[in-house]
């Protein structure tokens, strides 16, 4: 099977900090891939990167026949690859269908709707469950229906790869199975998707494949299974075994 | 309230000021209704940009006096016909509005606010420095006015300022109106969205630059001269000051601010230089406790039929 996404040696600094150091993986279509790491990790540079938010110093980014390296963010999403963010970013001072709207005018999705924008932004907020607020303000939604308005105008740009950075932070419990059984769902829809998240337990039951990392290097790269036993990402996350005695 | 009653009160008042000139003989009078309309024109001009990108331009006054020089220029200097000031005027402040934006619109941060506030005031300096071209101080003047008959002026402005209005509402309120409402919103979010944010703030800032252009030359033909004030940071800075009393981003309140604060200015004429000063506390006075401006949120109030929106 042909990688749908291909980075290899990505590299990125600031200043003397090495935010991502030599990153290299693939990823198979129609997976969902998980990315872990403790805070600083270079999770989100990696996104950042992966999207054109942030031009990497060196490496490819493959996707497909395209070189994502170098593109400018717009770009990227025109070649099929969407993000949300790690908070939720809406569109202050327009409504929960404008947000949405917006991104249905994509280059990549304008001739698909054929001048029927809203339409179609009216059918993915009926996806996440948002579509009785369409007319409301953002600015007066709680923070779980913003997670839902950035999924939405994710997927407005009918992505094949979807990059998802902490969906779950900030939800309550009875938020995160919604939120999941969505994500699932576009999985069997044959989405690509590379996650980032803290929540363990929800993320290693959504995944097919975990990336973890650490200070900017892929330490280990497996099943769900695997990575929980790796001693690496255990001591990474739970910090390693002092000797007693040892000084401080 | 029912619905119609905030179009049956537009519809008053076009009615009421396209009849201004029968019932008001005060030619004095009726040359504030024609400078409300030019300002109008600048502040709405301004919001198209500004109020809904939310990058903030404070030299508007470049594109309003590129455009009026440039009318002096072609008809004084050159003789050339007053009607052709209006597309040159609107076309050199384009031009000015491409060399600012090209640079600053791609950065983050106030680079752009800057460019233009520095922009105005470089062009005030040069009408100075090169007086033997532009006149200095004094300015250029002995401009031919557009129409001769003071009434048939009256309608022109009336009509111009309806016509840009008209345009820039149905623009603000298309999809690219939308796309630019989502740059103020959050721009790294619009990128993601597939928005091309760059390009989006240079062509609404072109199209901003070209309407105040335009203005700038109809004013000169008001006018019949042109001097280094229209350069000055007070004719930005009142620009600024109606769109907000307006009611941000919303394009037809920057209209409404513009009429309210011209009329305003005229009761105010005793306190002379002290306007901007009443001015600006208008403006703090507006932030504080109508952050979304006076104009569009009443119009908004009406739509919604009388209950609170």
């Amino acid at each position: 099977m042909t990688a749908l996404l291909e980075v290899a040696g990505l590299r990125k600094q600031f200043g003397g900090l090495t935010a991502v150091k030599d990153v290299s993986f693939t990823l198979a279509p129609g997976t969902v891939t998980g990315i872990l790491g403790p805070n600083g990790a270079g999770k989100t540079t990696l996104f950042n990167l992966l999207t054109g938010f942030i031009q990497p110093d060196s490496g490819d980014i493959r996707f497909g026949a395209t070189n994502l390296r170098g593109l400018a963010p717009h770009r990227v999403v025109n070649c099929g690859v969407s993000r949300t963010f790690q908070i939720a970013r809406p569109f202050h001072q327009m409504t929960v269908l404008e947000n949405v709207a917006v991104a249905c005018l994509a280059r990549r999705v304008r001739r698909e709707h054929d001048g029927r924008y809203l339409d179609r932004a009216r059918a993915l907020l009926d996806q996440v469950g948002l579509a009785p607020k369409a007319a409301w303000s953002v600015d007066i939604l709680t923070y779980g229906d913003l997670r839902h308005i950035e999924i939405a105008r994710a997927l407005a740009t009918n992505p094949r790869l979807l990059l998802l950075d902490e969906p779950f932070a900030g939800l309550g419990a009875g938020e995160i199975q919604p939120l999941a059984a969505i994500v699932r769902k576009l999985r069997d829809r044959g989405i690509s998707i590379l996650i980032i998240e803290h929540k363990l337990r929800e993320m290693m039951r959504l995944v097919d494949r975990v990336i973890a990392m650490e200070f900017g290097e892929i330490i280990a790269d497996g099943t769900p299974a695997e990575i929980a036993r790796d001693p690496r990402v255990i001591a990474s996350y739970l910090g390693s075994e002092e000797p007693v005695d040892g000084a401080s | 309230m029912p619905r119609w009653t905030r179009w049956g009160i537009l519809m008053l008042g076009l009615v009421v000021l396209g009849t201004a000139p029968y019932w008001i003989s005060n030619s004095y009078l009726l040359g504030v209704l024609i400078l409300a309309y030019l300002y109008g024109v600048f502040a709405s001009s301004w919001d198209f940009m500004s109020g809904q990108t939310g990058r903030e331009n404070f030299g508007h006054a470049l594109f309003v006096g590129a455009g009026a020089y440039t009318a002096a220029f072609l008809n004084v200097s050159y003789g050339v016909s007053p009607w052709w000031s209006l597309p040159a005027g609107g076309g050199v402040a384009m031009v000015f509005g491409l060399a600012i934006g090209l640079p600053t619109l791609r950065l983050r941060g106030p680079y752009f606010a800057l460019a233009t506030l520095a922009g105005a005031t470089i062009l005030q300096r040069l009408t100075v420095i090169l007086w033997e071209q532009t006149g200095g101080e004094e300015g250029l003047s002995g401009l031919m006015p557009l129409v001769s008959s003071p009434v048939a002026f009256y309608y022109l402005a009336f009509g111009f300022m309806l016509v840009v209005a008209a345009v820039l509402v149905l623009l603000a309120y298309s999809r690219w109106g939308l796309l630019l409402r989502s740059i103020r919103g959050d721009e790294a979010a619009a990128q993601a969205a597939g928005v091309n944010t760059t390009l989006h703030k240079i062509g609404a800032l072109l199209v901003s630059a070209f309407f105040a252009g335009m203005g700038g030359a109809f004013y000169a033909h008001y006018q019949l001269q042109v001097g280094p004030t229209l350069f000055s940071v007070t004719v930005s800075i009142t620009v600024i000051i109606m769109s907000y009393v307006g009611g941000i981003g919303s394009v037809y309140g920057a209209l409404g601010g513009a009429f309210v604060l011209t009329l305003m200015t005229e009761l105010l004429r005793s306190v002379g230089e002290y306007r901007l000063l009443f001015y600006t506390v208008v403006l703090i006075a507006i932030l504080f406790f109508l952050p979304r401006g006076l104009i569009a949120p009443l119009w908004r109030r009406l739509r919604a039929g009388g209950s609170a929106s």
